[in-house]
């Protein structure tokens, strides 16, 4: 590989790792928040369904998972797009 | 920090991280991640019958984060996974059965843990010396990475049974295949996965290129699809036993979702035979891991 391509290389590389890290620090800000804003106002109730019915519980256990799923891969392709690690090569 | 559904305490941050490795290897591998996830949540004294159970929920949601990932690199077959899925869960189901009909003769815990060995053992040295053959002939014929497979035959006989209807799967490159096929091979790692009590991406992630000839990245998008829908079948049946701490399948999920988008994609950066080649590994871990088990006098796996 020419110098120049190598030096072009490692600085994409550069680039690119300092994106993930931000990404990271971002995606732990943003996760430490719904942490504390949603989800622990949901241990409560979620103990009292578990305790009372549970295939409510086993339900409701399903649609939160999926949905957590599709709110955190919708977060991360965001924070991806917007640092421009989709265009990772 | 408390989980009163499973009566414990655990460091909510050691239980992401989990998360976040067994991401990384699930987006990575198109495996669960199982193997990992269960003793380390074990070690932090979660209690066995939550294991199980809340593992397959965090792997449910870590799945659809990979799954969607591969699905917009164009890994993921959703005609194929989605009947394969079928055998698969009919499979489990099977599989799980015939296990507590063992069961319930004797002891049959290190029997069934011996033979997962054997079962792990097996995969991981056959994947093994078929990828070093792929990786060799990719250099040496200067053929496609795709098209390098060091062992085909079962493949052949696969796709050469002509019990109709037959299909066709242009997304993975099969141009004709029995459905019946396709859905024994869903069945058989299945019942396998149920038997042996684990989630199965280490079994059928290479059925699904060594049996139906899919290329690597392919079979990888596709089995965490699949994993989807048997995950959350899982998740349900033992949520209604109460086997189920989802507050603490939420926590791990945090960590796996961002594991799992950064294991995605970093399987741009490898061909397919180097994957098999690394994905080899695993099973011989997990067999190291049962193998201690079983000597401190557990089943091995059912922790």
């Amino acid at each position: 590989m020419p110098p120049e391509d190598r030096k072009l290389s490692q600085i994409r590389l550069k680039r690119m790792l300092r994106n993930f890290a931000i990404e990271l620090v971002i995606y732990g800000v943003l996760v430490v928040l719904y942490y504390f804003l949603a989800l622990r106002l949901l241990s409560s109730p979620l103990e009292h369904l578990f305790e009372e019915y549970l295939p409510a519980y086993a339900v409701i256990s399903l649609i939160l998972i999926v949905a957590q799923g599709v709110l955190l891969e919708s977060l991360t392709s965001f924070l991806l797009k917007r640092l421009g690690l989709q265009r990772m090569e | 920090m408390e989980f009163p559904i499973s009566g414990v305490i655990v460091n909510p941050f050691f239980l992401a991280g989990i998360g976040f490795v067994v991401g990384i290897l699930g987006g990575f591998f198109g495996v669960g991640g199982g193997f990992l996830a269960a003793p380390l949540m074990f070690l932090s004294g979660v209690p066995i019958n939550f294991v199980v159970g809340t593992d397959l929920a965090h792997m449910t949601g870590k799945s659809i984060v990979a799954a969607r990932r591969h699905s917009v690199l164009g890994h993921v077959d959703v005609k194929l996974g989605a009947i394969m899925v079928t055998g698969t869960i009919i499979g489990v189901e099977s599989g799980a059965q015939l296990l507590e009909a063992l069961q319930r003769l004797g002891q049959m815990d290190q029997v069934i843990g011996w033979t997962y060995v054997i079962i792990l053992v097996s995969i991981g040295s056959f994947t093994l010396i078929e990828s070093l053959h792929a990786v060799r002939t990719v250099k040496t014929e200067r053929i496609s990475a795709k098209e390098a497979l060091g062992f085909d035959g079962l493949v052949k006989r696969v796709q050469g049974i002509h019990i109709p209807p037959m299909l066709s799967f242009p997304v993975s490159g099969i141009e004709s295949i029995s459905l019946w096929s396709l859905l024994t091979v869903g069945f058989i790692t299945g019942c396998l996965a149920g038997f042996l009590g684990v989630g199965g991406g280490f079994i059928r992630m290479p059925m699904l290129v060594y049996g139906l000839g899919m290329p690597t990245h392919i079979a990888i998008g596709t089995d965490l699809f699949e994993i989807v829908f048997s995950a959350g079948f899982g998740t349900l049946t033992h949520a209604v036993k109460g086997n189920v701490d989802i507050f603490m399948a939420l926590v791990m999920h945090t960590g796996a979702a961002i594991g799992a988008q950064i294991g995605a994609l970093s399987t741009r950066f490898f061909r397919g035979p180097r994957i098999r080649l690394l994905f080899s590994l695993l099973p011989f871990i997990g067999a190291i891991l049962v193998i201690i088990r079983l000597l401190g006098g557990g089943s091995g796996l059912h922790f």
